[in-house]
């Protein structure tokens, strides 16, 4: 009972803990959010038209670092803490991983070293660091600038842009694909679809976002597109669903061309693999053109061409109303879990991080007590040696850098759906941790109570598994526990590939709202909760096989 | 046809030979006492009759069978040959009873009803009846070792084999468990005893091995081992087992290590509380308050004093013996030091030690009890 009493006043000193730590990094919230994105139609139509042109040719190599003053022209104000290029050279600047911002920037701009440059996982995160004087400036492209700034305040598009880019999308090397989309591009420019779709998707009318229905026949088979999950407004994810322009325009080339599509929305750091690896056809997303890419794989012709800005802080922030910290933990909760039915995808998340730690913790324990009988065979012998080494080695590894290798390379011919591999890769994982605590247990048994049991007259079988096993799990069983605990937090890497656990929703979601801050502590709180129940329930559990010291019983016996 | 019979046993280790060549019989009814210096292969023995280890060559017939051919039936065979051992190796995580019942049900296809009510009575027959519940972290050394019999008799065993049984228990529960032991024996259950309760060997064996290096130098009844040993080696063993001797080279010398050694010598002797106490502090007296302050006072580099103890039959009386020649001739006699010491041990002392005489120059004996 007592041993309750504590563990109650745990977990709210944690909670409490989590709380005040929200307040503390809250800071003025102002209710501005969601107002200006109706006054923040990106539409540029000068972006579109000015592609159909240069075809293809690299807009970064000549010279465009010239401010072009329409661009961005609504949600750019004069209060932007800086105005040009020069005044940002120096300062810290935040980019998304597995973009080539960085590499433009340091080509285009002297001054402007690696020092300077930080990499972030999502924009929520830029955002957040932005605000937070981490960095000064977010580099991003045009039209993820124009909606970060429609859902914060107190930041602004700096009015000169940095580089012009353009979009393409990405396929295999040589893929016999690429000519037919190219020449799909090349229609859809001529008869003003790209311009359309353009004006769809970064429009304010949430309600035509739709993708067309897949109805048409599709006679050349099915192309699996690799969608860049967090990119919006070129492709993301909408619930369970892909989104976005460039998806669109895959939808109406797939149609056009009589092919089937299925589509995945991916972690945009992993598309470039995906494709490499023969497991998507074509990834599609916000993917500038550049020579170096084109090395590796092929690209088609733009379907876009914007640029590259900066987003900065808004010296003028903080005059807007602010709102109560309970009205904003209110709206950042209807946000993360309401709009868009995020909560479904929250929940299919769970779904995700709780079977594939499940599954791998039973099959994980099977194969680590497999290991155990194995090596117990022989002791030194050639199994026991191979079984250590194995542990060794997966102990050795980072647990995200097995599961890429057994994603990308093992499996990588194959095609097979990235939950088992995860499912594989954890069982593995967890049958080597697990075996060597049970072998460690079992091998700590003094050697006397095996003699006594062989003594007595029982055969080997018989006394492992009645003097040793039983004698062993006492220590090991609240090891496991704890072991399986830290497996449910590890399966947080499984968004590495491609797996859409609880980790990887929330980053979705984060990518949506831009949000950095609640749907990471909403997330943190599910893992907390989910952790903590596990382990209670396994103690639980592990509490009924111990002896139990009143009342004193045996089995089968009438005392 | 005897029992037991060991014939030309070897037991080879990479770096040692624990057992050279030992030839046995036990019979039906006997109760051995292996007796020896320790680390001489009475454990090794012991350990493969049941084939806890394997030998490297010889013969080991149990009721005629051969426990080292290939096809023995090892569980079988040991389920005739209960184990004791030196540190109990019960169950920790089962309670006593089931300790007891575990062989019996599994081994034996024994009801569990049927098996409870046998633990009970044995464990009446080791005295602990009322510990069936208890499990064996919350009972005493003696009581484990109580309840391994226990488990061990359940079996309903042809011999029981014992590994040095007292070994790992205080001095004060050493009796308990003999006691049991003893009780056994008179029932006439075989036995074979590693140990170095001498007075165990004497009093309760029909006949006692003597082993020592490997090999078996003598076995006969303990009349004559202990009264009339054939062997030089027997001699020695029973004669020096019997003493005790304490050498004090330097004034550095360590106090705690004797006095651990002479409460070990007197625990094995089964001597009373009284006299061993007495023991104790008259050794204690005469180094800290006679000898040490008057080798520091005359400077003497190398006092080479000796304390002998031998214990007389029963263990009612101890001779004491201090030879402490060098002070002697350093001019030193026992009379100066008892003027030299305080009045509270010349009383302990006079108290302690009778019979004091001189029996050599700086050589004095004296009785205790």
């Amino acid at each position: 009972m007592h041993i309750h009493r504590v563990y109650k006043r745990v977990i709210v000193c944690a909670i409490v803990a989590l709380a005040t730590a929200l307040a503390l990094a809250w800071g003025p919230v102002s209710k501005a959010v969601g107002e200006s994105a109706s006054e923040a139609p990106v539409a540029e139509a000068g972006a579109t038209s000015e592609a159909t042109g240069t075809d293809g040719a690299p807009a970064t190599g000549e010279g465009s670092a010239a401010p072009s003053s329409d661009a961005a022209a609504s949600s750019t104000s004069s209060t932007c803490e800086f105005t040009t290029v020069k005044e940002i050279i120096g300062k810290k600047l935040g980019i998304i991983n597995g973009s080539v911002a960085d590499q433009i920037l340091m080509d285009m701009y002297d001054g402007i070293d690696q020092d300077d440059i930080l990499y972030f996982n999502s924009y929520a995160e830029i955002i957040q660091a932005l605000k937070t004087h981490k960095i000064d400036v977010m580099v991003c492209d045009l039209p993820v600038g124009q909606l970060a700034v429609s859902r914060n305040t107190g930041i602004c598009v700096m009015p000169e842009k940095l580089v012009k880019d353009q979009y393409g999308m990405v396929l295999e090397k040589n893929s016999p694909y690429t000519a037919m989309i190219n020449e799909r591009l090349a229609a859809y420019r001529e008869d003003g679809t790209i311009e359309a779709l353009y004006k769809k998707w970064t429009g304010a009318d949430e309600s035509v976002k739709t993708l067309p229905e897949q109805n048409w026949d599709t006679p050349n088979g099915t192309l699996t597109v690799a969608v860049g999950a967090d990119a919006e407004p070129m492709s993301y994810q909408r619930g369970n669903e892909p989104a976005g322009m460039s998806v669109d325009l895959m939808y109406h080339a797939a149609r056009d061309l009589g092919y089937g599509l299925e589509c995945r929305p991916l972690a945009l750091g992993s598309l470039i693999a995906e494709v490499q690896s023969g497991k998507a056809d074509i990834a599609t997303s916000c993917f500038s053109i550049t020579d170096e890419r084109k090395q590796m794989v092929d690209m088609t012709d733009p379907f876009y061409q914007g640029g590259m800005v900066a987003v900065v802080r808004d010296t003028a922030a903080g005059a807007g109303e602010e709102l109560g910290f309970f009205e904003a933990v209110a709206a950042s909760f209807e946000r993360t879990f309401i709009t868009e039915g995020r909560w479904q995808l929250i929940l299919s998340g769970l779904g995700v991080t709780m079977l594939i730690s499940i599954v791998s913790g039973v099959a994980g324990l099977a194969l680590g007590f497999l290991f155990v009988l194995l090596r117990r065979k022989r002791e030194g012998g050639l199994a026991d040696k191979l079984i250590h080494a194995l542990e060794s080695l997966l102990g050795g590894l980072p647990v995200v850098v097995v599961l890429m290798v057994f994603y990308y390379v093992v499996f990588g011919e194959l095609t097979i759906p990235g939950v088992v591999v995860a499912i594989l890769v954890f069982t593995l994982l967890f049958g080597a941790s697990s075996g060597s605590i049970m072998w460690n247990a079992i091998r700590a048994i003094d050697v006397g109570q095996v003699e006594a049991g062989r003594a007595l007259g029982f055969g080997d079988r018989d006394t492992f598994a009645m003097v040793v096993l039983p004698r062993a799990a006492r220590q090991f069983v609240p090891l496991l526990i704890a072991q399986f605990v830290s497996l449910v937090k590890d399966t947080s890497v499984v968004g590495y590939i491609a797996v859409q656990d609880l980790t990887r929703v929330g980053d979705l979601i984060r990518a949506r709202t831009m949000e950095a801050f609640f749907p990471l502590i909403a997330i943190a709180i599910i893992y907390f909760v989910l952790c903590r129940v596990m382990a209670r329930l396994l103690g639980r559990w592990a509490k009924r096989l111990e002896p139990k010291d009143e009342p004193r019983t045996i089995k089968g016996v009438e005392l | 046809m005897s029992l037991i019979e060991v014939k030309h046993l070897r037991k080879e280790y990479p770096n040692v030979v624990p057992l050279k060549d030992v030839n046995a019989y036990v019979d039906r009814g006997e109760v051995i006492s292996i007796i020896g210096p320790s680390g001489t292969g009475k454990s090794t023995f012991l350990r493969c009759l049941n084939r806890l280890e394997t030998p490297t060559s010889g013969q080991i017939l149990v009721d005629g069978q051969d426990m080292c051919a290939p096809d023995v039936d090892l569980d079988l065979m040991r389920r005739k040959m209960g184990m004791v051992f030196q540190s109990f190796n019960l169950f920790d995580h089962l309670l006593v009873a089931e300790n007891i019942m575990l062989g019996p049900t599994r081994l034996l296809g024994m009801g569990k009803q049927e098996a409870y009510e046998r633990s009970l009575e044995l464990l009446a027959q080791v005295g602990l009846k009322d510990k069936a519940l208890y499990y064996p972290r919350e009972l005493s050394g003696g009581q484990k070792q109580r309840v391994a019999i226990a488990r061990g008799l359940a079996m309903n065993p042809d011999i029981l084999l014992f590994d040095e049984p007292t070994s790992a228990l205080d001095p004060t529960m050493v009796s308990e468990v003999l006691a049991v032991m003893k009780d056994l024996a008179s029932r006439g259950l075989t036995m074979i005893v590693v140990t170095h309760e001498m007075r165990f060997a004497r009093d309760a064996s029909s006949r006692v091995f003597y082993m020592d290096r490997g090999e078996l130098w003598e076995s006969g009844p303990p009349e004559q081992i202990f009264e009339h040993p054939q062997r030089k080696e027997t001699y020695d063993f029973v004669f020096r087992v019997r003493n005790w001797q304490w050498k004090i080279k330097t004034l550095d010398y360590d106090f705690v290590a004797m006095e651990a050694s002479l409460r070990t010598f007197c625990a094995r002797q089964f001597l009373g509380l009284r006299i061993a106490n007495d023991l104790q502090l008259a050794v204690e007296e005469l180094t800290s308050q006679y000898l040490v302050p008057m080798v520091r006072k005359y400077g003497i580099a190398n006092p080479n004093i000796d304390f002998t103890i031998g214990v007389g039959e029963g263990g009612e009386q101890a001779q004491l013996e201090v030879n402490c020649s060098t002070l002697f001739e350093a001019g030193v006699t026992f009379e100066m030091m008892r003027d030299n010491a305080d009045e509270i041990s010349v009383a302990v002392l006079t108290r302690i030690l009778s019979e004091q005489t001189m029996v050599a120059p700086g050589v004095m004996r004296c009785t205790i009890g």
